[in-house]
């Protein structure tokens, strides 16, 4: 890999890796060439090549940060941080996630420091809640199909005609459809409520998807290289920021933008209330939401910028014009909480299982 | 005009002051009442979403086969998402307690509710994770298999918006309450300038004035001012007076002086002229007399002026006892005549008046008596005090025809056919020290057939200052000089 010289890798640490747990913990720091640097300790959940050109350019701007980037999981990040401000022991400066409702309880529950600046004035409403939490991508939740097995694919561009394909095109989608595992994965918890919030018409599509035998996986990367390999034929609710990537390698993959309706879900940045370098991680949550770091964000990181005045391929912009339907963004506010609580979530769970064991 | 005191201060900036000072006090517990009222006011706005939210968890609080069981709606956290976006915690518990989801540590209503007779809902502030918030609790009525009683519901909310709102609602109040002192400080500020600005006008007249004007002031001026123009007019009037009356001694004083004086100059040219020691001594003689009679002239003078003058101490007196000392005094003059002067009356009689003037005015009326009457007359002086103080002088002499008694108190007035000497200032000294004590002087005739001046103080107790006569119009006309004094026919050993 050459991600620029001046950084290196440190230590790439697994405490466990086993392959039953996904789990990352991995750290990567990019040493600063100043002689007594300040250091900015981030845990984030996104991988460290989509951010290491957001990281470099940062600290282009602020050579005397040297930056500790922990890759943890969405739930290590909710758990660590909590647990560690509760001890009094050190923790990430800036948590960065893509579990938008586990950031939300974090700053729901006094976990977050506020921080604001011109740049996040400039944020949508639902983008910014209290000064702590901020949105800094605009990601859409998409299909992607392959096209060179199943043309007819294109055809199917809301949940219930999926729901319908899936019913009466009798058989060929079965053990062929894979979609997140709510169980398992946030973000697949996070969007399938959201689905559910929207309309009931989701329950129809679950039903369907468990009398197809649906194949429950944790990941957009593995949905994807299921559907590039031919092993499946549709991935259902994939982050339309990996599609993105895999579909200008691969000409077979298409992505369907659901005209339903297609929800957006966004990083959320925010900084720890304990934080030791406030300045720091204040300043990263500004480059982030400058012109210069969302035109990373859109180009090199490929993330789907969220701003309105950014030129590039994946831009909230160009998602609206390539769009059919409505762009439904989850909100950042309470509602989020509601899906954490545990008897919502198991009655969730529930019915979704009831959903998946038909037949 | 302008008299410099060491304290100055302004009549705007004292009222300002005191306008705004009022101001400030209305003010302040307007602005502590209405943040209160405020503050309640969108307590129970605010509170009504808390419980509709706890009402939507509430619609949706059952009890399944595993108990009490709970979908806490997404519009029920949702619709609690606020422009200042506070955070939201809630809590729900079964019947027994036992928290069933939520955050468990939510805390209770500060006092035992949950019991029967508690309002429900029921609302309360509460610290909850480092903030304040308030919270709504309700209880609502579950049943089935088995089970039934009240599950108790909570969802607090951190108090932001409320604050923000009731500071927003204070600001505003501040605001209105800086425009209305500032418009009132104003408008204040206009009408006293020109409520003033008569004042002004006033000044500028006052200012035009020469320096002899003393005419009373006829401005139109505010009526708050009239109190105080009043009494600069009558202090011009007293001005005016003072002025007159020194006016009118100059020019009596060098009237009446002239003529002595030209008299004692022809006197000195013949006793010059003279080479006989005897006729020397003789005309030195008379010029003695015209000199005594002169002094006595200017003594005169001076005296009325200061019976014109306004009276100095003011204390309490015994009438009695100056007119027996004025009698005593004048009894060698009246033994030169050979005229029986008597006193006769109260042993005392206390009055409230000048020693010098009253002493001065009972002078001149002996003298007076003795002066027309002819030799071997009897003058009498009484004093009778009962509720007024009368002082009478009783002469046998010619008397005053009744139509001519008037005239006599004018200044150097005398009947044209007396033939003493004097130049008519008596009873004008008389009468100028009268008034001045309030007392009446009257003639008539006496009982013996001659004059009787009466002067009757119309308090025995004069309170109060004394009362300034207006002064009369002078008539110089009327005095006779003392006669020229002729060689051959002056009377000689005869003072004054």
């Amino acid at each position: 890999m050459h991600w620029g010289n001046k950084m290196r890798w440190l230590i790439a640490l697994a405490a466990t890796v086993s392959f039953l747990s996904p789990a990352l913990a991995e750290l990567v720091a990019f040493e600063s060439e100043v002689a007594d640097p300040q250091t900015l300790v981030i845990y984030s959940s996104t991988d460290t090549e989509r951010m290491v050109h957001l990281l470099n350019a940062f600290q282009r701007l602020h050579p005397n940060v040297r930056i500790e980037y922990h890759l943890l999981d969405t739930l290590d990040i909710y758990r660590r941080a909590s647990s560690e401000m509760d001890d009094g022991k050190p923790t990430g400066d800036l948590l960065l996630s893509s579990a938008m409702d586990l950031q939300i309880k974090l700053v729901n529950d006094g976990y977050a420091a506020n921080h604001s600046s011109v740049e996040t004035d400039t944020l949508p409403d639902w983008a910014n809640w209290r000064n702590q939490a901020f949105g800094f991508t605009y990601e859409p939740a998409v299909m992607v199909y392959n096209k060179a097995l199943v043309p007819q694919l294109a055809e199917v561009t809301t949940r219930f005609d999926l729901a319908q394909s899936l019913t009466f095109d009798v058989g060929y989608l079965r053990n062929r459809i894979v979609t997140y595992d709510p169980e398992r994965s946030g973000l697949g918890y996070l969007f399938g409520t959201h689905d559910a919030i929207q309309s009931e018409d989701f329950w129809y599509l679950a039903r369907s998807l468990g009398d197809m035998r649906v194949g429950l996986e944790t990941s957009s990367a593995t949905m994807i290289d299921k559907v590039s390999s031919g092993e499946a034929l549709i991935a259902y609710n994939v982050l339309g920021s990996y599609a993105r990537a895999r579909v200008r390698e691969n000409p077979d993959l298409a992505i369907t933008i659901p005209s339903d309706y297609c929800l957006v879900m966004s990083r959320i940045a925010l900084i720890s209330r304990t934080a030791r370098n406030p300045e720091a991680a204040g300043l990263f949550i500004d480059f982030l939401l400058s012109r210069e770091g969302q035109k990373l964000i859109a180009n090199a990181a490929s993330l789907y910028s969220l701003r309105d005045d950014i030129q590039g391929e994946a831009t909230a912009a160009n998602l609206r014009q390539a769009a059919q339907g409505p762009l439904i963004p989850i909100r950042l506010g309470p509602g989020l909480l509601v899906y954490l609580d545990k008897m919502k979530r198991r009655e969730f769970l529930a019915r979704w299982r009831r959903a998946m064991a038909r037949e | 005009m302008t008299i410099r005191t060491p304290h100055t201060w302004s009549i705007r900036r004292r009222v300002l002051g005191w306008l705004f000072a009022g101001m400030a006090l209305v003010f302040a517990a307007n602005l502590i009442t209405s943040y209160y009222g405020n503050r309640e006011a969108v307590d129970s706005a605010y509170d009504r979403v808390l419980l509709a939210s706890a009402s939507a968890i509430a619609e949706r609080t059952a009890v399944r086969e595993e108990g009490v069981w709970v979908d806490i709606p997404y519009a029920a956290l949702q619709m609690l998402a606020s422009t200042a976006q506070d955070r939201v915690f809630y809590s729900v518990s079964a019947p027994d307690g036992q928290a069933i989801t939520g955050y468990e540590d939510l805390p209770l209503p500060p006092e035992s509710t949950g019991r029967r007779g508690a309002p429900n809902p029921y609302f309360y502030d509460a610290v909850y994770r480092g903030a304040q918030v308030r919270v709504v609790s309700l209880r609502t009525f579950v049943i089935g298999n088995n089970l039934s009683g009240f599950a108790t519901i909570r969802v607090a909310q951190t108090r932001g918006e409320r604050e923000a709102l009731a500071l927003s609602l204070l600001n505003q109040s501040v605001i209105w309450t800086l425009v209305i002192a500032v418009s009132g400080g104003f408008a204040a500020w206009l009408g006293i300038s020109l409520g003033l600005r008569p004042l002004d006008h006033l000044r500028e007249a006052l200012g035009r004035r020469s320096p002899d004007d003393v005419r009373p002031v006829l401005h139109d001026v505010p009526k708050e001012f009239k109190p105080l123009v009043g009494a600069v007019n009558s202090m011009l009037m007293r001005i005016d007076n003072g002025l007159n009356a020194m006016r009118r001694f100059i020019s009596d004083a060098s009237h009446q002086l002239k003529t002595p004086l030209a008299g004692l100059q022809v006197q000195t040219e013949i006793a010059l002229r003279e080479k006989d020691p005897n006729t020397i001594l003789d005309s030195l003689d008379k010029i003695n007399t015209s000199v005594r009679r002169t002094s006595r002239l200017a003594k005169q003078l001076l005296s009325h002026a200061r019976a014109v003058e306004s009276p100095g101490g003011l204390g309490n007196v015994d009438l009695s006892r100056i007119t027996r000392e004025a009698v005593s005094a004048m009894t060698p003059q009246a033994l030169a005549r050979d005229i029986d002067l008597g006193f006769e009356g109260a042993d005392s009689a206390p009055l409230r008046g000048d020693a010098t003037l009253l002493g001065e005015m009972i002078m001149n009326l002996i003298d007076n008596a003795l002066r027309y009457t002819p030799t071997g007359a009897v003058v009498t002086l009484r004093i009778d005090q009962n509720e007024a103080t009368i002082i009478t002088v009783d002469d046998d002499g010619p008397g005053i025809p009744a139509d001519k008694r008037e005239l006599v108190f004018e200044r150097f007035v005398r009947l044209q056919e007396s033939e003493t000497e004097g130049c008519g200032l008596g009873l004008a000294i008389v009468q100028e020290i009268a008034a001045s004590h309030g007392a009446r002087v009257t003639l008539e005739e006496a009982p013996t057939g001659g004059l009787r001046v009466r002067i009757e103080f119309l308090s025995s107790q004069i309170s109060g200052p004394l009362i300034m006569p207006s002064p009369q119009p002078s008539a110089l006309a009327s005095c006779t000089a003392p006669p020229p004094p002729s060689l051959e026919s002056s009377p000689r050993g005869r003072g004054s």
